[in-house]
Formats: structure tokens, C-alpha cells, sequence
């Protein structure tokens, strides 16, 4: 039992993780119809700007806000101006040039701060080997506890966001009808925008909680993980935010599970083939996910 | 007095092709004006060139104001809605929401004074209020889309083919409510529409539109007496 | 101004022979010239590249879904000659046919999922095997040498190619084997995309359901087409990995960096062309070198140098840039834009259909 629990709490902060993620790919995707690839290394890029304003002075938290907010300004821009028009040239360009993102902010991390070795990154969360709470047996980490706490904020807020504010509606009619939406007076290009833009807030926060829990930054830190999002968010329905948090940690806790009680079959490295199967077991048996609504195809 | 609509050499098209070849039309305060054409005559290219939501050449004049180079939001704010072919409903959203979602260009405080307003013009909306609107009718929907279009309280309702796959007794309610709007409160509307005779059942003037141009316009009673009009358009 | 040639009339022959001699005598004179080995070298990784970069243009071309997985193949056949050659002996050459069965049956084995899937999809599949390959070479150490990888890699040249044995032979033969593959993947790629399959598959790629209304096997004809892209990639690894001299999962080329390279290449040189990914691998190739001089240049100015000093990843830095710069401009690639350009020039008119027999009297 102490060990199903070790490895439920410990599921519990990476499925967090995964679903602080897929929360900003299932953001975008809901208001621009696109899968952005960039997201983990925006993510990483982010975690970088944190640490580099802690290194000028700033506390900590204050430094993941301003890398937020530094992120959501960022993202509002690539999208203006990249993925806006390149998406009215056609759907193949803006996935290359997603993938011409992930490809330079991956080589833009080392490049911009001279590094090439993981530089460390003050934890956010109490993390000695002391900092835990005990249930049945189990340690649940104060920071793993953290990481969860963080993450219900952050739903919690989107969906205050989403549900109870004007801005908010009109994300999801965006969402729903984008050609509508100009009709009632919604100005779709500002939305996309913003929708860009808090999908990368949010992507900071979960790459400072990556940072904070490995205890460094490192440019290649965000590859399983992003991965892991997608998986997620296919599980949890690629247009809904609930989804995108159950499937992130549904999934987080099954990979842990299942590298726990299967080391030799599955152990660390190969955590990647649980999502691999995750996603496609979902893409056959429901690929609408748990929460994603089903479209019907017409010919 | 200054037309509340007023249209010049109105040009518009989708990419190359162009399908409007500059058409003078206009509406005036209080007027139903229905546009007539078959498939393909360019009506739905017409509303979408007067509310902004394709790029076009001319004039558009708004009570004075011209309006060719606004966007989109910008022309709703000036009191034109639309409510386009095929409803155009949120279909994720509720029944409520997305009448809010009409309101989206207001800041004043009678939205909800609004919304009770159009619960009570339209019954069967007040009764779905927080059902998803995908699940509607296809009569519902129209209802939906029209009071959409009317929260956010119009000068000029655009209205593209509202018959368009509804049952007739559904479609009757539907004009009748759209005739009482405009007899109670002045509610300017710009008809599009295939059936002809229901459009100008309530209607003050039309005009015939084919292939990109106008062909015709009139007084209603004037256009009913013309027999080549009538055996093409009227059936009879 | 554009000049019109009949497609199949006199001077259009003489047009295309011209260039078939042209690209003959670029692509053999390495023969006739010393090159060192050093030089030959160069031309093999670019021809490895291109080689890789056509495998996917044959994947998008016929089933118009992008994999960014590729570099699984690509290390599948590196390791399948690493293995065949360090543990059992044989001589490289016979690897190379055993290499492209083995990514052939993986290539099916992920092309019949993958029918299922649209094209993000697939996309996202793909990644998840570009990810997972290195973690399973280490996993399955007993086979790979896991993290050490197999090394000892060589390949001397066969005595009925009379070259000389030692460094300067085994340059020359690797890339007489690269040229040789990538020569046989061209002809492939070309007579799949002119045949009659190729055709009507390119016609319906966007419409799969007219596709199948119209008869075409499509389920068969995707996954024997995604098994042959894997054979194509796994070719290039095979000598990809003789160049190296080894095979590590740590080589870039294995991973999903390596995988969006060959994309990058394709999309550079010109997707949807035949010429594309050659284009590409040169392309690349010279810029990666440019930028990796830059920061020693002479010409450069001081204050831009000394800021690129110890900064890695420039030459990456850069193709991201291009690949989205050429969302903007040239969606189609370089080649693609050349034959825009061309086309001012120069307009090739297909050869018309035989008339039915009523138009004879027309």
C-alpha cells in the first residue's frame, strides 16, 4: 500500500506537470485550430528567462510572474506575426514553421545565455530531504505538493477566465464558430492573440515547476515532457481544459504506476512508450478523448 | 433625410474571381428590403461585403458614415448584425451564452433587461436557455441566431436566407416576427432570401440580383404586376 | 517572353539530355578529379542527407502527412549494419539490402496505425518513435552496446573497384555507395510518382475518400509507400553510420533533432519536387559550414564576432530562421521557387491526349 501511495504522490506532481502543459497546447489549439509544437521549448525558454531575472535580483516566485508575463507578451507577437500569416498560406506552413520554432528555441536557449552545461535554479518549493508530509506510510514531498497546488490555481483561474468573463466568452465562441465570431463583434485576431499568449503564462509557470524540481535548467529538459502534454491532451480531448488536466494527470500517475511496478519492462528511460501507447489507444478506440467533443465528419 | 443603408458600385469577391461587379442598393429608416436572386447570384457575398467580413470596394455608407474600410467589430458597433446562412450558431456554447455573445459589443447595463426581452419574443429559447445550441432545432437555431443578432440592439438586421431548410409554419413565425419587429420598433432589415413571395409578404421593396448585378428594384407591388419577374421569381 | 516546347518533341529531348549530361558529369567527376578524402567525404554526408530528405518527400508526396520520425529509420539502418558487421562479420555491402527489409517491415508496421490517423496525428506518432528510439538502443544493450554504442566501423574498398586501400579508397567507395543509393532512391521516388499509382494517388492524397471511391487501394498503397520511405532513410543510415565509423544513440541524427533536420532539408530544397531534397542537402550543408566559420572570420566585425564567441548553435539558429522565413516567401522550397521563376523563361506543354476518334472528323 506505501508503495502504490509513493508512487500515486509521485505521479500525481509529474501528472501536473504534464497537464500545466497541455493546458497551453489545448488553449491554442481550442482558439486557433493549430497543435503547437513549440510549446515545451517555449516552456524551457521561459523557465530560462525566470532564472536569469532570479539571477538579476528578483525573489524567485516574482521571477516566474515577470518570466510569465515576459512569455505572454512573446507569444502574442510569434503569433501576430509569424503564425497569423503564415497560416492564411496554408495549414503545411504553419506546421513546419512550428516545428522551425521548436527547432530555434531549442538552439536559442544556449545561445542567447552562452550556456552548455544545466545551469541550477533555485527551487520554489521547501525541498530537503526533510520536506515531506506522511500519508500511509508514503513520503508526499511538500514540493510535489506544491506543484499540485500551483496547478489548481492555474485551472482554477482559466476557468474563471473562460466561464465568467466577457473575454473569456469570446474565446470559446472563437472556439466554437471562428467565422461567427466577427458577426457579433468579436475581433477574432485579438483572441487568437491572446489565446497564444496565456497558453505560454501558463507554459512558463509549468516549465519554472520543471526547473524547480530538477533543480537546474537545461535546454533539453522540456522534449519527454511536451510529449507527454500531447499524450495527455489527446486523452483528455484536444478541445477541452478539463481534459487537458485529468488527461495530464491520469497519465502522469499511470507512467509512474506502471515504471514502478514494471522496472525492468518499462523503468525511466522508457516512460515515453506509455504515452506512445496512451496515444494511440485513444486515437483508435475515441480519438475525440475522455472530454473533446466528437465531430462528425461530413464528406 | 439620410438612408440608413446607402450602397455604391459595391465590388467583392473571394480571391481572383470576382463575384459582385458593383451594386447600387439601399434601405431606409424603418424599410424591409428584400434581395431576390437564385443560387449563386451573389447574395450571401453582399452580406458578408456590408458587415465587413470580406474584403470589398465602393461605397457602404451607414447613415452617413462610410463603412468600406471597417472592420467587422467596428460595424456592428455602428448598428448593423447580421445574421448569416446557416445560423452560425455556437454550437458549444449554451442557449444564454450565446445570446450574450451577441451583446459582446455592449458596455451598458440592460443586457439582462435584453435578455429577458427576447426570452419572452421568443419562448422556446427561454425554455432551452442552458442547453448546449448545437442540440436546437434547426427552427430554433434560427430563432437563436436572430436574437443574437438582435442583442446587440441593431439599426439594420441583415438577414441571409432564414428559411433556409426550416418547415413552413416555422419559417411563417419566424417572418411574422421579423414583420412586428419592424412595424413596432422601426427595425430596419435587409432581407435575403430564395422564397420569394413569404419575403415580400413583408417586405416594402426589392431588389432582383443576378449574377453580380442588379437587374432590378422597386416598389414590392410594383415588381408583383411585372410578368417577366413574376413567372421567374413568383412562380406563377 | 516564355519560350514553349512541345513535351516529347525534338528540342524538348534535346533540352533534357542536355541537363541529364550535366548532372552526370557534376555528380561523376569526383572520378576524374583527385578529390581527398576529406573532400569525398563532404560530398557523402550531403548525399546521405539528400538521400534522407527524399525519403520523407516520397512520404508527403504520396500520402501528403509529414513524419517527424524519420531519424528512427535512419538509426534503424545504422544499427542494423553496425550490428550485422561488428558482431557477425559480414562485409558492409551485404547490409545494405538486410537494412532496407528490416525498415521496410518497421515502416509497414507503423504505416498500417498509421492509415488511421490525420496528418497531426501521424505527425504526433512519429515524434513519439523519434523520441523513444535512443531509450530503446540503450535499453536493448545486449544487442546495441547501449550507450557505448558499436564502433569499428569500416568499410575498405571491394578489390573490383580498383581503388587503392586505406583512407583515400574507403572515402572514394562511400561515396560511390551514398551516390549509388541515392541514385537508386531517385529513380524509385520518379517512377513511383509518374506511375499510374503514383498518379491518382497524388491526385486524391487530399481527398482519401475519393480516393477509395475511385478504386484506389489506398490502405495498401500508404503503408507499402511509408515502408519504402523507412527502406530509403534506413539506406542513408547504412552509410551514414560507415562514415561515422560507429553508432551511438547519442548522435544527433537518431533523435528528433535529426528527424526535423531531414524536414528542414526537404523543405529548403522544395517539397513536392523530385530535385527538392538534393537541393536541400547541399543547401544545408554549405550554410551549416558558413555559419559554423562565421564567428573566426576575418571580414567580421569585431564587436559581432566577439558576441558569437562561445555561443553554441548558431548554424541551427539560422535554418530555424530559413524555415520559417520560407513559410513566408517560399513555401515550396528553393526548387520550387526556381520553377516559378523558370517558368518565365521556359514552359514545357504536355503532350496532348490521342484525340477520341469523333474529334478526327472535327
Amino acid at each position: 500500500m506505501e508503495r502504490f501511495l509513493q508512487y500515486f504522490f509521485d505521479g500525481l506532481s509529474q501528472g501536473s506537470i504534464y497537464a500545466l502543459i497541455a493546458l497551453g497546447v489545448v488553449i491554442i489549439y481550442r482558439g486557433s485550430g493549430h497543435l503547437n509544437f513549440a510549446q515545451g521549448e517555449m516552456a524551457m525558454i521561459s523557465a530560462f528567462i525566470a532564472w536569469w531575472y532570479a539571477d538579476l535580483g528578483l525573489s524567485p516566485w516574482l521571477a516566474v510572474g515577470v518570466a510569465s508575463v515576459t512569455a505572454f507578451v512573446a507569444a502574442m507577437g510569434i503569433e501576430r506575426f509569424i503564425i497569423r500569416p503564415i497560416g492564411h498560406k496554408s495549414p503545411f506552413a504553419v506546421v513546419v514553421a512550428s516545428i522551425g520554432l521548436f527547432l530555434g528555441m531549442n538552439a536559442l536557449a544556449p545561445f542567447a545565455w552562452k550556456v552548455t552545461i544545466p545551469q541550477a535554479y533555485e527551487a520554489l518549493f521547501p525541498d530537503k530531504a526533510t520536506d515531506f508530509v506522511r500519508i500511509g506510510g508514503a513520503e508526499w514531498r511538500e514540493q510535489n505538493i506544491g506543484v499540485l497546488l500551483v496547478l489548481a490555481v492555474i485551472a482554477g483561474a482559466l476557468y474563471l477566465l473562460f466561464q465568467r468573463t466577457r473575454f473569456g466568452l469570446a474565446m470559446r465562441a472563437v472556439a466554437s464558430n471562428p467565422e461567427s465570431a466577427p458577426l457579433v463583434g468579436i475581433r477574432t485576431g485579438q483572441v487568437l492573440a491572446v489565446s497564444w499568449g496565456l497558453a505560454a503564462a501558463v507554459g512558463a509557470v509549468g516549465g519554472a515547476m520543471v526547473a524547480s524540481l530538477r533543480g537546474n535548467v537545461d535546454a533539453s529538459m522540456m522534449f519527454t515532457i511536451f510529449f507527454a502534454a500531447v499524450a495527455a491532451a489527446t486523452l483528455g480531448g484536444y478541445d477541452s481544459l478539463i481534459g487537458a488536466v485529468f488527461g495530464g494527470i491520469t497519465l502522469g500517475i499511470f507512467e509512474n504506476m506502471v515504471a514502478g511496478y514494471q522496472p525492468d519492462v518499462v523503468g525511466q528511460e522508457l516512460k515515453g512508450v506509455v504515452s506512445l501507447v496512451v496515444i494511440l489507444a485513444v486515437l483508435l478506440v475515441r480519438p475525440s478523448g475522455l472530454f473533446g467533443t466528437r465531430r462528425v465528419e461530413r464528406v | 433625410m439620410t438612408l440608413l443603408l446607402d450602397v455604391r458600385g459595391l465590388r467583392a469577391g473571394y480571391g481572383p474571381v470576382e463575384v459582385l461587379h458593383g451594386i447600387d442598393l439601399s434601405v431606409a429608416q424603418g424599410e424591409v428590403v428584400v434581395v431576390l436572386g437564385a443560387n449563386g447570384a451573389g447574395k450571401t457575398t453582399m452580406m458578408r461585403a456590408i458587415s465587413g467580413t470580406i474584403s470589398r470596394h465602393g461605397s457602404v455608407q451607414l447613415s452617413g458614415d462610410e463603412t468600406v474600410a471597417k472592420s467587422p467589430d467596428a460595424i456592428v458597433r455602428a448598428g448593423v448584425a447580421q445574421v448569416p446562412q446557416g445560423r452560425g450558431t455556437f454550437v458549444d456554447l449554451t442557449v444564454d451564452d450565446n445570446l450574450r455573445a451577441g451583446a459582446f459589443t455592449r458596455r451598458d447595463g440592460e443586457i439582462e433587461a435584453d435578455l429577458d426581452r427576447w426570452y419572452g419574443v421568443f419562448p422556446r429559447l427561454g425554455e432551452r436557455k442552458t442547453q448546449r445550441a448545437g442540440g436546437l432545432s434547426g427552427g430554433e437555431q434560427q430563432m437563436l441566431a436572430v436574437a443574437r443578432a438582435l442583442m446587440s440592439r441593431p439599426t439594420l438586421l441583415l438577414c441571409d436566407e432564414p428559411s433556409l431548410g426550416l418547415a413552413p409554419i416555422v419559417v411563417q413565425e419566424l417572418f411574422a416576427t421579423l414583420a412586428g419587429l419592424n412595424r413596432d420598433e422601426g427595425l430596419s432589415v435587409l432581407l435575403v432570401e430564395q422564397n420569394a413571395n413569404l419575403a415580400m409578404g413583408i417586405a416594402q421593396r426589392a431588389y432582383l440580383l443576378e449574377t453580380g448585378t442588379i437587374v432590378a428594384s422597386g416598389d414590392v407591388d410594383e415588381l408583383r404586376k411585372d410578368d417577366a419577374i413574376r413567372k421567374a421569381y413568383l412562380g406563377y | 517572353m516564355p519560350v514553349y516546347l512541345k513535351q516529347g518533341s525534338a528540342p524538348h529531348w534535346a533540352l533534357r539530355s542536355l541537363g541529364a549530361l550535366v548532372v552526370a558529369y557534376v555528380a561523376l567527376s569526383p572520378m576524374f578529379r583527385d578529390l581527398s578524402p576529406s573532400q569525398f567525404g563532404e560530398l557523402t554526408d550531403i548525399a546521405v542527407l539528400a538521400l534522407a530528405a527524399m525519403s520523407l518527400n516520397l512520404l508527403i508526396g504520396f500520402t501528403g502527412q509529414i513524419s517527424i520520425g524519420h531519424s528512427a529509420f535512419f538509426g534503424t539502418g545504422a544499427y542494423t549494419l553496425a550490428i550485422l558487421v561488428a558482431d557477425h562479420g559480414w562485409s558492409p555491402g551485404w547490409t545494405y539490402p538486410v537494412a532496407a527489409a528490416v525498415c521496410f517491415v518497421v515502416g509497414v508496421l507503423v504505416g498500417i496505425p498509421a492509415l488511421r490517423l490525420a496528418g497531426l496525428y501521424l505527425a504526433l506518432v512519429t515524434l513519439a518513435l523519434a523520441q523513444i528510439f535512443p531509450a530503446l538502443v540503450r535499453k536493448f544493450d545486449d544487442l546495441t552496446g547501449g550507450s557505448a554504442g558499436i564502433g569499428g566501423l569500416r568499410y575498405e574498398a571491394p578489390a573490383w573497384t580498383g581503388l587503392e586501400s586505406g583512407r583515400q579508397g574507403r572515402a572514394e567507395w562511400m561515396y560511390w555507395l551514398a551516390l549509388g543509393t541515392l541514385v537508386l532512391g531517385y529513380v524509385l521516388v520518379r517512377n513511383l510518382v509518374k506511375s499510374r499509382v503514383g498518379r491518382s494517388m497524388v491526385a486524391v492524397r487530399d481527398n482519401t475518400t475519393a480516393a477509395a471511391v475511385m478504386g484506389v487501394n489506398v490502405a495498401a498503397t500508404k503503408t507499402i509507400v511509408f515502408g519504402l520511405s523507412a527502406s530509403l532513410a534506413g539506406l542513408a543510415g547504412c552509410t551514414f553510420a560507415l562514415r561515422q565509423t560507429q553508432a551511438t544513440p547519442e548522435n544527433t541524427n537518431f533523435t528528433i533533432l535529426g528527424a526535423i533536420l531531414f524536414l528542414v532539408i526537404m523543405v529548403v530544397g522544395g517539397s513536392g519536387s523530385l530535385l527538392g531534397p538534393i537541393v536541400g542537402a547541399f543547401v544545408y550543408y554549405r550554410v551549416d559550414q558558413f555559419t559554423r566559420a562565421l564567428p573566426d572570420k576575418s571580414w567580421l566585425p569585431g564587436s559581432v564576432s566577439d558576441f558569437l564567441q562561445g555561443r553554441p548553435n548558431l548554424a541551427t539558429l539560422v535554418f530555424a530562421t530559413m524555415l520559417i522565413l520560407l513559410m513566408f516567401l517560399a513555401p515550396f522550397g528553393v526548387v520550387g521557387l526556381a520553377k516559378r521563376i523558370a517558368r518565365r523563361i521556359l514552359i514545357v506543354v504536355p503532350f496532348p491526349p490521342s484525340p477520341l476518334p469523333a474529334d478526327r472528323h472535327a
